[in-house]
């Protein structure tokens, strides 16, 4: 009968055993990742910066050098404000342009943060 | 990227530290004074010079010198307690009318200064919006 013939095929040893074959020989990375996104990342080990073309500045070592700048900038214009409000010193120009620099240092700073989120979400929103 | 506010940042105290010479200046328009003696108070005149020391842009200004003019004049009074062998009394040469003038000066040149850090943070935050 033909699907008594079915079965056996799927149950027969023989056969079971040359598929399995088969899928010993397919790469297993290539089935569970067939673009290759997992296996790429980890055959890295972990630490080492991946090759970047000459010049291409690491974005992450200039976000941290860029929030460094903002942190000092944040820390002069309160240092400024209390030498001001304690007597130490009396340009009151130098002071307000502090803060006023630490001010616009920050807030492109936030609006480079959004950027980043936003593109974080829309990576996060792609369906799979 | 904030140079530009350093520069104006000079000029705004520049241009104050002028103001208070001629605050200076006016304020001791009607003292009697020695003009023999070398501290004798005579109209302070500030005189600028471009670079700015403290930021060390070469585009700012810094106040290079302040010095006294050394001019005097004289008003007869013999009846005054302090007039010398001639029966005069000295006070520093400053004219008012000119004091008054180079105040307006210099609050013209504050205001001037601070409407270019206006401008420039307004160019700031408008390259901000590219992104924002």
């Amino acid at each position: 009968m033909p699907t008594w013939q079915c079965v056996d095929w799927q149950l027969n040893p023989d056969f079971t055993g040359r598929n399995a074959r088969i899928a010993a020989q397919r790469n297993e990375t290539v089935m569970i990742d067939p673009l290759g996104i997992v296996s790429r990342v980890s055959t890295q080990s972990p630490g080492v910066a991946r090759p970047q073309p000459a010049g291409a500045a690491d974005f992450k070592q200039e976000l941290l050098d860029e929030l460094r700048k903002v942190n000092e900038m944040q820390q002069d214009a309160s240092k400024a404000t209390n030498d001001l409000m304690t007597g130490q010193r009396d340009d009151i120009e130098g002071v307000m342009i502090a803060t006023q620099k630490a001010d616009s240092a920050f807030r492109m700073l936030v609006a480079l943060q959004n950027k980043v989120v936003g593109a974080y979400d829309e990576v996060k929103n792609i369906r799979v | 990227m904030f140079g530009m506010l350093d520069i104006s940042t000079s000029a705004l105290v520049a241009q104050r530290t002028r103001l208070d010479a001629i605050a200076a200046n006016l304020a001791n328009a009607d003292v009697k004074v020695d003009p023999n003696s070398p501290n004798a108070f005579s109209e302070r005149v500030v005189e600028f010079a471009t670079g700015d020391p403290e930021s060390g842009d070469p585009m700012g200004v810094h106040v290079a010198a302040i010095t006294p003019r050394k001019a005097f004049r004289s008003v007869q009074a013999p009846n005054d307690p302090s007039h010398d062998a001639n029966g005069n009394v000295w006070y520093p040469n400053i004219d008012p009318v000119t004091q008054q003038a180079n105040a307006m000066v210099a609050s013209r040149a504050y205001d001037a200064n601070l409407a270019a850090i206006d401008a420039t943070k307004a160019m700031f935050d408008a390259a901000l919006r590219i992104i924002a």
